[in-house]
């Protein structure tokens, strides 16, 4: 049975609906198109099988064509899926447009690598990608379905960090283990800062999404690296102040974004969270922090990954971040007591405390929340 | 969704990319050609793929010999091509023209002209020819800028001398 007929038995039990209503709404819901999202999928992997194959062709060099004959190619090929794109404008000819769109991207990708080859440029690969960004953006906004933003997003967001993490640092320099340390620390906030000053613009949720995607998977690289290096070198400091200041930065935005912007009843939660975060991880990269004191840290943090997504309803991620604090645990276990039995004994006592945590949790949890409202109000 | 966006969406990266293919063209057809010997650095391999990756002898000493790489702001210099020497990019105000603007890198002075396509079956006698030092590239340079114009092998095009038997 589909998701939404269990719902609708539930609500018509409950009496939220008659039955009349829960037809109706059976039959809405039947009659809708659906956009077949696993055949989109495959076409979407058709079409980027043939962008990738296209730039392995410009690979291979085509000795024996002259450059404009090449160049000449590239163009009229690029017009014709161009003119593919706007032939199927409307909802009912989505599927089209998207393959034809996706194609359009890859081949733009594929040109400059053949402009690339013709006049045997030099440079670095993330210049050729942000170029292609800067170009493609509009294009990408064409795209009704998702996926095209998402591969504009991920290019544009990781050509920018490896780009401000090899070329800017000619204007303050630094060790490269510091500007690792200030990418790794930086990237989640960019990215979350990006995806909210996208929300608000027209055709950008997808572009949001997209950005808003690589936040828990880079922050966890970030907690993970400053977790390691402070159980590894306890009592040394691991970088400079000046490599952690652009992150710094971008954390007071978004603490000021948050301030303004967000749902109440999200509002503390989140701005704790992310100071955890923007102060938590300088301190533990920095400071002579005992190897503890930075498992506290991180477990803090993973709990306040775990807050995060269950108030946006993101049950599945809030699961994963649990885990990941029940796994830090077990690690912090063996790193105070180093011994099986002891790791032991302390698991049970640890797990006891959070079963009665998550006991005392629910059953007042309305009462908490309505307090946090009040508070937030 | 507006037509009008929609064929601005799409026009701009071809015309984007037409522009570029006329600005690579124009630089390498207008600007003064310098011919400089190349040789290779790695002796495992010159190959990057289809690239040929050479150093090219500028016939003066290079300035980045003694950079370490690790902390300092990257230098900048100009090679004078008249002069035949090497100046600071800070210094450098119009001092000297033309000029090969480049960047110090692993070690040695770098202006993106270290790279040229080869399709793949000439390359193995390319490969030769180069760590024989048998090889020159034919810059193409107007104002501070340098692209690569043509390789050449004991004095003949690449292409020429990778199809004599």
């Amino acid at each position: 049975m589909a998701r939404i007929d269990k719902h609708l038995v539930e609500w018509v039990k409950e009496g939220f609906l008659s039955e009349e209503q829960a037809s109706r709404i059976k039959a809405f819901e039947a009659e809708r198109p659906t956009g077949n999202w696993l055949v989109y999928g495959f076409l979407a992997l058709g079409a980027s099988a043939i962008g990738i194959g296209v730039i392995s062709l410009v690979a291979a060099n085509w000795s024996d064509l002259p450059e404009m004959v090449k160049l000449g190619s590239a163009f009229l090929l690029l017009m014709g899926l161009a003119a593919g794109v706007y032939v199927n404008q409307g909802e009912e000819r989505e599927i089209a447009r998207e393959i034809f769109l996706l194609l359009f991207i890859f081949l733009c990708m594929a040109t400059i690598g053949l402009i690339s080859q013709l006049f045997h440029t030099g440079g670095r690969l993330t210049s050729a990608l942000l170029f292609w960004c800067a170009i493609t953006l509009p294009a990408a906004t064409l795209s009704g379905k998702g996926f095209v933003p998402k591969l504009w997003a991920t290019v544009a967001l990781w050509s920018f960090v490896f780009w401000y993490a090899t070329s800017v640092w000619w204007l303050i320099p630094l060790p490269e283990e510091s500007r690792w340390s200030s990418v790794m620390y930086a990237v989640p906030l960019f990215s979350l800062l990006v995806a909210m000053l996208l929300q608000g613009v027209d055709r950008g949720a997808g572009f949001a999404d997209a950005f808003s995607l690589w936040v828990p998977w880079t922050a966890l690289t970030a907690l993970f690296t400053a977790d390691i290096k402070t159980a590894e070198h306890s009592g040394v400091f691991m970088t400079d102040a000046g490599s952690l200041m652009p992150g710094f930065a971008l954390g007071m935005v978004l603490l000021l974004l948050l301030a303004r912007h967000s749902v109440p009843g999200q509002r503390l939660p989140f701005m704790g969270g992310l100071l955890l975060y923007v102060i938590g991880l300088p301190f533990a990269f920095m400071a002579p922090v005992p190897g503890l004191v930075g498992a506290a840290l991180s477990l803090l943090i993973l709990f306040a990954g775990v807050v995060a997504f269950a108030l946006l309803g993101r049950t599945r991620m809030a699961n994963f971040f649990i885990l990941l604090m029940g796994m830090r645990f077990m690690i912090l276990y063996f790193q105070a007591f180093g011994g099986l039995a002891l790791t032991g004994f302390g698991m049970i006592v640890s797990g006891g405390v959070v079963l009665g945590l998550i006991l005392w949790w629910q059953k007042n949890r309305k009462r908490i929340n309505r307090w946090l409202l009040e508070v937030a109000a | 969704m507006n037509g009008r966006w929609v064929v601005v969406a799409l026009l701009l990266p071809i015309a984007a990319l037409m522009g570029l293919s006329f600005i690579k063209y124009h630089q390498r057809e207008s600007g003064r050609e310098v011919r400089l010997p190349i040789q290779g650095f790695d002796p495992r391999d010159l190959l990057s793929g289809h690239y040929l990756i050479y150093r090219i002898d500028y016939g003066a000493t290079d300035p980045c010999g003694g950079w370490s790489g690790k902390e300092e702001a990257v230098p900048q210099y100009h090679f004078c091509v008249d002069d035949k020497i090497f100046i600071s990019g800070r210094t450098h105000k119009n001092s000297c023209f033309p000029a090969i603007a480049g960047r110090c890198e692993r070690g040695r002075f770098t202006a993106d002209v270290e790279r040229f396509f080869i399709p793949e079956r000439y390359a193995v006698p390319l490969d030769r020819a180069v760590r024989n030092r048998q090889g020159e590239v034919i810059l193409s340079v107007k104002g501070n800028t340098a692209v690569v114009k043509e390789l050449l092998i004991d004095g003949r095009s690449w292409r020429e001398y990778g199809e004599t038997p």
